[in-house]
């Protein structure tokens, strides 16, 4: 008897990597900022690449009294301001005929019941065989009310059997340890590990997918990347904007939970995790896992000698006057929150022994740029560099992440004449200029690896902890320290002095970006 | 900011053709912060046999060029010319960044009459970068292995040999002879347009009959209908010859129908599927309609998929559910059907495959 077909064998060759599959997407917060921002022209991008599953709908799920027309026309709007390709009317109709709201309350299981009718009825129009993805693009703090709520509904199936639910969060998940453990406690009542999808768009991004490739797929670098040949390392997210209208968010927040608990640490992870033995989801992020573990605990008297925190003060932006910290909208007059953060890290593993990893980030710094630069160990002082007054330049590798993904490397290299006159000179690659097509937002590429089902450029809850563990010792010393004192920089400036000393006390310089 | 630019052809001696593109860098300008770097990712051949195709594939070169920056060389052999000469002219692509230049395409054109046809390949291979892969882009209506010698010299400086069978005059025997070659590439890269242009179809019927959304729908096809307009009839062939493949059809037999039209018979574990290839004399040259008949959960289901207008097909399942679903891919011209192949230096055992197979079926009915 010939046996019954389970696995589609027609989708060999395909696509390198897994094929989506036909499903819902509901957007909760669907008619918010990220929605319009990133979301909907992220997959109308992927809609116009003929990418998307064939069988696949979006819901948008909020307070707001839209109807499925005027959610169309949101997102319409959205993707004329924000996609970086512009609406093309042959398109647009098909993409709208999948786009539908609900409005509801989060809090309300009525709203949800409503939610499950209206899924089941698209379902049934698109031929999609159950399979749910939801975004929770809200705040924290509903998380839980909406988890508990999807479930009470019936609309979260179990994974293994029949159809496919998945949940993404955003980042950051919690404000401490504690918080994120709740959260995670929260999503998993409902939903297995293998079933959360932690968001993080910096992992999206071309040069962070392409960290692994640089590392693995390049026989020179490789053998180099250890405490042998790397002096230090530099990783700089910068970022001009000063705390605009996420005042209310940041407060509470400051760039050490925004930026250096999630992504930064992420990328940190990335450089200098140890080569997985496959490209499987699992393995990558048990990589991840296992370097965050081998980050030396900062805590105590060591917070002062290896962190800096500061503050914002008035300024000028592009020429503008712009106001310090404590006078934005929203800010507490007498706030400690940290804008600015620098810090130096070290892993305590064979590889990186010795080798400090040096971050910093802030807001209001001269421009936006996130990076991150492997200094080599410079040469002896022989031969080229015996001018001690004049050491030559080490060789450096800087991965930029944005803007102007791509990444350079400095060497040196003999200046034309009689003379031996060494010169750094910098070979640069930017994706832009490269490859003139416009990369992908990471949005594009996160999305469909949800529906795919691919988990590699996600957190997982054990990292997320990780990350909190270790920045859990800084929070707790800087709670204990109940310092009214935060040190203060120019708007438009690199940072504090105390940032510059961190890293000169070991004899280096911050990188001019 | 990135500004892109280009310069206009100008001719130079064979030469001196590495030292005029070295240009840039003898002159930069006198500022030290003014640099000139290149990023390029291969060399590219692109064959043709006249000026007038000259001047369309000069255009499509510089299309290429953003997506996959490329030194290429434009060969124009042109048979119906017949100086003994050859000549040369160059130009550049670039972007320029603040005060730097990146180089991201350097266009190499040679022009050949019949009598220097012979030297072409001489001239190539001085002029092809070391270290990056080459790929040979034979844009002439003529299927590579009849192409003569040019082709063979030039296929030799190749990792990859792309070609477009829609322009094929002869298809059906030109198929069977490029199967053959294709079969015996070696370590070369070998690629067929027309495989390309089947992509969107490939995937919507992939995912149309999906066991998850239409159990059984696999083993249950009992019949497949391909209608397809002019320049199209192997496009149809390399589908037919997919479905056959990946399903496990092994092919018994094939006739000609009148109309005109080719039909098969297969047999495997599930039954005997037909397939039946009709070609319409006008219209797009694309595939038209591709009609499944099959049974979904043992119920008869006919799927349909029609090509709505370029990258837009809609599918319906007649009896199976009453909507008709219009799905989109993207829509390439031959250009950009030739940049997004160049980087795809890894063989494609499944064309391979399905060419081999396709070949098969030709043979039955020639």
């Amino acid at each position: 008897m010939a046996h019954v077909i389970a696995q589609n064998p027609l989708t060999a060759g395909l696509s390198a990597h897994l094929i989506p599959q036909p499903c819902t997407l509901v957007i909760f917060g669907g008619a918010g900022d990220l929605s319009a921002r990133k979301l909907l022209p992220a997959l109308y991008n992927l809609s116009l690449d003929g990418v998307l599953p064939a069988n696949f709908a979006v819901v948008g799920f909020a307070r707001n009294e839209l109807d499925d027309s005027s959610f169309a026309a949101f997102a319409r709007d959205g993707i004329q301001r924000f996609s970086r390709r512009p609406v093309a009317d042959a398109h647009w109709a098909e993409y709208a005929r999948s786009l539908f709201y609900a409005p509801g309350s989060f809090a309300d299981p009525q709203a949800y019941a409503e939610l499950k009718r209206r899924l089941e009825k698209i379902e049934t129009e698109f031929g999609i065989p159950g399979n749910r993805v939801f975004y929770l693009s809200i705040p924290p703090s509903l998380i839980a009310t909406c988890v508990d709520q999807l479930q009470a509904a019936g609309l979260v199936a179990e994974p293994r059997e029949g159809p496919i639910s998945r949940i993404i969060v955003e980042k950051p998940v919690g404000r401490d340890l504690a918080s994120a453990r709740a959260i995670n406690e929260v999503l998993a009542r409902a939903f297995e590990e293998s079933q959360i999808f932690r968001i993080d768009h910096y992992l999206g991004k071309e040069t962070v997918q392409n960290l692994l490739v640089l590392r693995f797929a390049n026989s020179v670098l490789e053998p180099l990347w250890n405490s042998k040949y790397v002096d230090h390392v530099q990783l700089t997210v910068a970022e001009e904007e000063g705390v605009g209208t996420r005042a209310g968010y940041y407060e509470e927040a400051g760039a050490l939970r925004d930026m250096v608990q999630n992504h930064i640490l992420q990328v940190l992870a990335m450089i200098a995790m140890e080569p997985p033995w496959s490209l499987a989801a699992e393995n990558i992020r048990d990589g991840k896992l296992n370097l965050l573990r081998c980050l030396r605990p900062v805590a105590g008297a060591d917070v002062d000698k290896q962190v800096v925190r500061a503050q914002y003060g008035p300024g000028y932006y592009h020429g503008e006057d712009v106001p310090g910290y404590r006078r934005e909208d929203g800010v507490r007059r007498d706030s400690t929150t940290e804008t600015y953060v620098a810090l130096k890290v070290l892993i305590d593993n064979w590889r990186w022994a010795g080798v400090p990893f040096y971050i910093r980030t802030g807001k209001r710094l001269p421009k936006r740029a996130s990076e991150a630069a492997i200094y080599f160990k410079p040469v002896p002082e022989i031969l080229f560099n015996t001018n001690r007054d004049e050491l030559l330049e080490p060789n450096v590798l800087t991965l930029r992440i944005q803007p102007d993904e791509g990444f350079s490397l400095r060497l040196s290299s003999k200046l034309p004449g009689p003379k031996v006159r060494i010169y750094p000179v910098k070979m640069d690659f930017h994706y832009g200029a490269t490859f003139g097509d416009s990369s992908p937002e990471a949005y594009e590429r996160l999305l469909l690896d949800v529906m795919a089902g691919d988990a590699t450029l996600f957190m997982r809850r054990d990292a997320v902890e990780a990350s909190w563990a270790w920045v859990g010792g800084l929070l707790d010393a800087w709670e204990a320290s109940r310092t009214r004192y935060v040190p203060e920089y120019a708007a438009g400036t690199w940072g504090p002095i105390e940032a510059d000393r961190l890293i000169e006390s070991d004899g280096r310089r911050w990188r001019t970006l | 900011m990135t500004t892109l630019v280009a310069s206009e052809p100008r001719f130079v001696s064979l030469a001196a053709i590495e030292r005029e593109l070295a240009r840039p860098w003898q002159h930069p300008g006198g500022r030290r912060e003014e640099q000139t770097t290149r990023a390029l990712m291969g060399n590219l051949i692109a064959v043709c046999r006249s000026q007038p195709e000259r001047a369309g594939l000069e255009r499509e070169v510089a299309q290429i060029v953003p997506h996959y920056p490329t030194r290429a060389l434009l060969l124009v052999a042109d048979p119906a010319n017949q100086s003994a000469g050859i000549e040369a002219s160059i130009a550049l692509q670039g972007c320029i960044r603040g005060s730097s230049l990146q180089i991201c395409g350097e266009l190499v054109i040679i022009g050949a009459g019949g009598p220097a046809t012979p030297r072409l390949a001489s001239v190539a291979r001085a002029v092809l970068l070391g270290d990056l892969p080459t790929s040979l882009w034979w844009a002439s209506p003529e299927a590579p292995p009849l192409a003569g010698e040019l082709f063979s010299q030039l296929a030799e400086l190749a990792d990859q040999v792309i070609y477009d069978s829609a322009a094929w005059a002869d298809p059906l025997r030109q198929l069977v002879v490029t199967a053959n070659w294709v079969s015996g590439s070696g370590r070369q890269v070998a690629s067929d347009l027309a495989w390309r242009r089947a992509r969107l179809w490939r995937r919507i019927i992939a995912q149309s009959l999906d066991p998850t959304l239409a159990p059984g729908a696999l083993e249950g096809i009992e019949e497949a209908h391909i209608e397809h307009g002019p320049h199209a009839l192997t496009q149809a062939w390399l589908l037919s010859g997919w479905l056959a493949l990946r399903l496990g059809w092994v092919p018994r037999g094939g006739k000609l129908l009148p109309g005109p039209g080719v039909s098969w018979s297969f047999e495997w574990p599930h039954g005997r599927p037909r397939v039946e290839i009709r070609r319409h004399p006008e219209g797009e040259p694309d595939i038209r309609t591709v009609r499944i008949v099959t049974r979904v959960d043992g119920r008869p289901v006919t799927f349909r998929f029609e090509l709505q207008a370029a990258g837009r097909v809609a599918v319906s399942a007649e009896r199976l559910t009453g909507r008709v679903l219009s799905l989109t891919g993207p829509v390439y011209s031959r250009s950009a059907l030739v940049a997004r192949q160049l980087p795809d230096l890894a063989r494609d055992r499944l064309f391979e495959s399905s060419v081999a197979l396709a070949r098969t079926m030709a043979e039955a009915v020639l």
